[in-house]
């Protein structure tokens, strides 16, 4: 299969299912479901596709500069037959778009975005399978669904930061409505909260973005010139160059951050996301959990990091404080919820905290492998969080459908009556909690150990969150699940289809955490820590002021390519 | 300044075909009416004006569609032009200069391609006007609308002061009349009666400033005016209080026309007054006619009074629309939060849009890319005015069902019109600017080309107005949602809800809704069109211009020949 073929229909896919859903005839739900989740299931198996592709072809999981290097733009439509300025098999393809503003259409995997795109495929399976019990406007429900898991699709593709926006922008709409009109009480009222939050965070990202392609450059850069959108060829500007000065870094560092923080969300941008979640359908919060949080922490690390280097380094103490404030806020807030769902929310908002952090903890003193470290915990605990996460808005979706109730005071005694569910929950909640074993572990520990080569208060802070953390959990289940409680002593065990779709979750769950290495690490690192290595590369270089690159032989490689 | 033009060449009737067409068609309109439909029922006769005056329209537009196919064979192949129409008239049209009538009007590809748009766009307006009952007197409103459209053909395509203030007027004045057309409603004969008394000071005062203009440099025709404005060198206005006066004078026009802020008040009465279809017109038309020679008098002929020295606040208009741009986008877009009445937000939300365009026209002038940034505000235009056609046919609807227009009288439509609900989805959408639909890259290009500067003074004071506007259109979400809401989180009324589109309604929302998707899809093809054509709009020189061009020498190391009205002289080191 060729790269054009493979990764454009990864989120061309999810597309089309949406107009084929619509075309479905009035009065056959059924099939709309079914149509539904056989789209949903190929954009999986495309995503396992790329992943197998990904982690077995050495033309592809070559470092992501060289291989955009390696490509001819080719205008779009091209005189020559499709797919001529491709080297096939290294997931990168590029095409003009909008030649006026040089805007390519230009999609590209490494370690990184291929393991969110495969939690992408699983999440908006599990949630579609997850959304049978949706009654009203099936097929409406469905082509937003559809749409949605297109558009998240795209931003883990894009490569061009106008590309990236476009998809980024599209998210929301679907998110609106899924929200507005199969939600809860209030639904209105968090749907708009959360368009018009993340609208204008967009607007700091669209910001940043424009500042990088209009920059005329603070040093010269081998014949670098702005007024590209290139994600890749930017990066390695920004490491390897200092055309974009220490000064104007800071600036697109900030913009980006709190573009991302309102996405991802944390303190001070998070309020969106209680009421987005506690409004929003089971299938929807497991998105919103699952992948739409992951893209905040995608931009992050593929963005804000690498683009401004310089700036995230003067910046890294507020961030990282930012992130071990969020974790302990999250922690408490979770801990005064009564409501369950809202609890899990908060909880979210804790654990992204430690991506905060994880990607903050900028100790770059001899060399970056504790740095390392830390972006290597942030990207782990986006995989383990999507995973727990996504579970466990299932599992409160589950007991709501049941006792139609969310209030923690009054359930209780739940694991006599539904022991399957129980011991789902246990694991998840445990893995979600950091449980060493479990995937929530591995990601606490790096991000933990960075934290405190970093600065022993924040890692000291940080470390007794975990505390906090086991403080909400434990007392959920307690509240939950022990006890005795005549009133729900009837109620039925997970059906088999609520046990599909649990059980990949719970498996994964161990499975992360007993084998983080073979599993995840040992594909998704050697990405993980070139981002880290530029990143180093570029705050120190900038640190030490924009003539520094003088001292490099040659000018970089991307921009030689162009 | 006596001005070298040819002799009057009876030809030249042929290059404004669409605009003669329209105005003999009008007759032919009022005189069917009165003779033949008078005495059917009001629902088929209505009808049947309407279809006639679409064929009319139909023929203007195959006519500048043919110009156009002339036109651009000029340019590409003219042996083949040659055997098309003969020699003579084959040189005729491959003329270089592209005037005509005594270098009064532009004609060529510019003017081709925004005649088919006003066509189009007169079209889906007249299509909407037949959906509802809002007058009796069909033949004379029909007229109205054509004759308004000739007017802005011809203001568009004006290159000199004296025919854009007639064109100006011809527009105008048919379109007050238009508005006040629904006499069954006293809020239309008010928004005319206001309409009337705010354009015709707003265009007493214009002319003033035209004048002096004409005093000042002795010429009417914009390429002469920016020529001698450009020997003025960097001082530029200073000191020349004449000249300030007339430029503010013309702003007071232009802003009218366009309705920014502080001009904008008959905008909202006007709006929700005036027959839907009439609003459309004067949404759309109007203000595309209106931007297009506000680039041209601004950008051509007063090109050189920009930012001669290189400052934001120097002397020239440039801090003076930059103020004007930010002024009009934040109020326009706050005011239109507290709006529930569908027509009153559509009309502060077009007092925004002027906001977005006139920072495109600021951007215009001092981007590095030189006339071409003026293709984003084209750009711009098109895509505003297909959205708000598309919009204002939704008013048809709810005028012609609900005899409202709240935006509570859209609730539930998306149970009992699904398809043209997720039509004006787009729109609303399209006029928020979310990728991607062309009011993102609308948008999008605009702010791109405020940022495309070299090193200057005004750079950061762009940038800031790019900010400025990118927050603006966060806030915009907001009561564009609203529309939204209504749609698709309300339970249409039990009775007297909207009843089913008839294609009278329909085809503008869909044919608005294809448009801003496929120009947001796929935006390369009408920006490259637009910046294409951006550079003879805003460089059409008068026929003795050449010479003196040819002498000048050329500036610096800018490779390609520039426009007089381009050459800003550098600040003084």
């Amino acid at each position: 299969m060729s790269d054009y073929l493979l990764l454009t229909s990864l989120w061309l896919v999810p597309l089309i299912g949406a107009g084929v859903v619509l075309c479905v005839p009035k009065g056959s739900e059924r099939l709309v479901k079914y149509v539904a989740t056989g789209f949903t299931a190929a954009g999986l198996l495309l995503a396992l596709v790329a992943l197998a592709i990904y982690v077995g072809d050495d033309r592809a999981n070559a470092p992501l500069a060289e291989r955009a290097a390696a490509i001819r733009v080719v205008s779009w439509p091209a005189s020559e037959a499709m797919g001529a300025g491709d080297v096939d098999g290294n997931l990168v393809i590029r095409r003009d778009w909008i030649p006026a503003f040089n805007i390519q259409y230009y999609l590209g995997l490494d370690g990184i975005s291929v393991s969110l795109l495969v939690l992408t495929g699983l999440v908006s399976l599990l949630a579609c399978l997850a959304s049978w019990g949706i009654e009203k406007q099936v097929r409406g429900y469905y082509a937003l669904f559809l749409l949605l898991v297109a558009s998240m699709t795209g931003v883990f593709l894009a490569l061009d930061l106008f590309l990236f926006y476009v998809f980024f922008e599209v998210m929301l709409l679907p998110m609106y409505f899924l929200i507005a009109v199969w939600g809860g009480e209030e639904r209105e009222y968090a749907a708009i909260k959360f368009l018009l939050y993340t609208l204008f965070g967009s607007v700091f990202i669209l910001v940043a973005i424009l500042i990088l392609y209009f920059w005329p450059g603070d040093a010269p850069a081998g014949g670098f010139q702005a007024g590209t959108f290139d994600v890749v060829a930017l990066t390695t500007i920004a490491s390897t160059t200092g055309y974009y000065g220490r000064w104007i870094q800071d600036w697109v560092f900030v913009l980006f951050l709190v573009g991302f923080l309102v996405k991802l969300p944390s303190f001070p941008f998070h309020t969106w996301l209680p009421d987005a979640h506690v409004q929003a359908p089971t299938p929807i919060s497991m998105i919103l959990a699952g992948v739409l949080l992951k893209v905040g922490g995608y931009g992050l690390i593929r963005l804000a990091w690498p683009l401004a280097p310089a700036g995230a380094f003067d910046w890294s103490y507020v961030v990282a404080a930012l992130g071990v404030f969020s974790i302990l806020y999250g922690a408490l807030a979770a801990m005064a919820q009564t409501d369950f769902k809202k609890l899990v929310a908060y909880s979210s908002i804790s654990h992204m905290g430690y991506v905060t952090l994880g990607m903050a903890a900028m100790n770059l003193a001899g060399g970056s492998g504790y740095y390392a470290y830390g972006v290597n915990g942030a990207m782990y605990m986006m995989l383990a969080h999507g995973v727990t996460s996504a579970a466990m808005f299932f599992l409160v979706g589950v007991i709501y459908d049941r006792a139609h109730t969310r209030d923690l005071d009054s359930l209780g005694g739940l694991n006599d009556a539904m022991p399957v569910y129980g011991a789902m929950s246990y694991v998840i909640f445990f893995g979600s909690m950091g449980l060493p074993g479990l995937c929530g572990f591995v990601a606490e520990i790096f991000v933990v150990l960075a934290a405190f080569h970093y600065s022993v208060t924040l890692g000291v802070l940080a470390a007794a969150a975990v505390v906090l953390t086991a403080g909400y959990i434990l007392w959920t289940i307690q509240r939950v699940f022990l006890g005795r409680n005549e009133t729900w002593k009837d109620l039925p065990d997970l059906t088999a289809r609520e046990i599909v779709i649990a059980a990949p979750l719970v498996v994964l769950t161990v499975l992360m955490g007993v084998f983080p290495q073979p599993l995840v690490l040992r594909w998704m690192s050697p990405s993980v820590d070139r981002v880290v290595q530029g990143v180093a590369e570029g705050s120190a270089r900038n640190a030490a002021g924009p003539m520094a690159e003088s001292r490099d032989a040659g000018p970089p490689q991307v921009a030689r390519a162009r | 300044m006596p001005v070298n033009a040819l002799p009057m060449d009876l030809r030249d009737f042929l290059r404004v075909a669409p605009a003669v067409l329209l105005s003999a068609w009008g007759l032919v309109v009022v005189a069917a009416d009165l003779a033949r439909y008078r005495r059917r029922d009001a629902e088929s006769r209505r009808l049947a004006v309407g279809r006639l005056t679409l064929i009319g329209v139909g023929l203007a537009l195959a006519s500048a569609v043919a110009l156009f196919g002339i036109d651009s064979l000029a340019q590409s192949d003219a042996p083949r032009l040659d055997r098309l129409l003969g020699e003579s008239f084959a040189s005729y049209f491959s003329r270089p200069d592209g005037l005509i009538f005594f270098g009064t009007l532009a004609s060529g590809l510019p003017t081709d391609v925004l005649n088919v748009l006003f066509l189009t766009l007169l079209g889906l307006v007249v299509w909407t006007s037949t959906a509802y009952a809002f007058t009796d007197d069909l033949g004379e409103y029909f007229a109205l609308l054509l004759w308004a459209t000739v007017g802005m053909m011809l203001l568009a395509a004006s290159e000199e002061l004296a025919t854009l203030f007639i064109a100006l007027e011809t527009m105008t004045i048919c379109l007050y009349l238009a508005s006040a057309f629904e006499k069954s409603k006293p809020r239309s004969a008010e928004a005319g009666l206001k309409y009337f008394i705010y354009g015709s000071v707003s265009s007493a005062l214009f002319l003033y400033g035209l004048s002096f203009v004409y005093g000042l440099t002795g010429t009417t025709y914009f390429d002469a005016i920016g020529r001698v404005l450009g020997r003025g060198g960097h001082e530029g206005l200073a000191g020349n209080l004449v000249g300030g006066a007339a430029l503010l004078l013309m702003l007071v026009g232009f802003g009218f026309k366009v309705a920014a802020v502080p001009f904008h008040m008959w905008a909202p009465d006007v709006y929700e007054g005036a027959p839907a279809p009439v609003s459309a017109w004067i949404a759309t038309g109007s203000k595309v006619a209106s931007f297009v020679v506000m680039l041209k008098v601004f950008l051509h002929a007063l090109g050189p009074w920009s930012n001669p020295s290189n400052e934001l606040m120097g002397p020239g208009w440039l801090g003076v629309v930059v103020v004007l741009a930010a002024a009009t986008m934040t109020y326009g877009n706050l005011a239109a939060l507290a709006q529930r009445n569908y027509k009153r937000m559509l009309a502060y939300s077009s007092i925004a849009h002027a906001g977005y365009i006139l920072v495109g026209v600021a951007a215009a002038s001092v981007s590095t890319a030189g006339p071409e940034a003026a293709g984003a505000v084209l750009y711009y235009l098109v895509v505003y005015a297909f959205a708000n056609v598309g919009a204002f046919a939704v008013a048809a609807w709810l005028a012609r069902d609900r005899d409202g227009d709240a935006i509570a009288d859209l609730d539930g439509l998306a149970r009992t019109s699904p398809a043209l609900a997720v039509c004006i989805v787009v729109l609303m959408l399209s006029l928020i600017g979310v990728p991607p639909f062309a009011g993102f890259f609308g948008k999008l290009a605009i702010f791109m080309e405020a940022l495309r500067q070299g090193p200057s003074g005004t750079r950061i004071v762009l940038a800031w107005l790019v900010a400025l506007g990118l927050f603006n259109s966060v806030v915009s979400a907001f009561y564009y949602v609203r529309v939204l809401k209504a749609m698709y989180l309300r339970e249409a009324p039990s009775v007297g809800g909207l009843q089913r589109a008839k294609s009278a309604i329909a085809v503008p929302i869909v044919v608005a809704t294809v448009v801003v998707t496929a120009c947001g899809i796929v935006p390369s093809p009408l920006m490259d069109l637009m910046r294409a054509i951006a550079r003879p709009m805003l460089t059409a020189t008068t026929l003795d211009a050449t010479a003196v061009t040819d002498a000048t020498p050329a500036a610096g190391a800018t490779a390609r020949p520039r426009p007089v009205a381009w050459t800003t002289p550098s600040r003084p080191e």
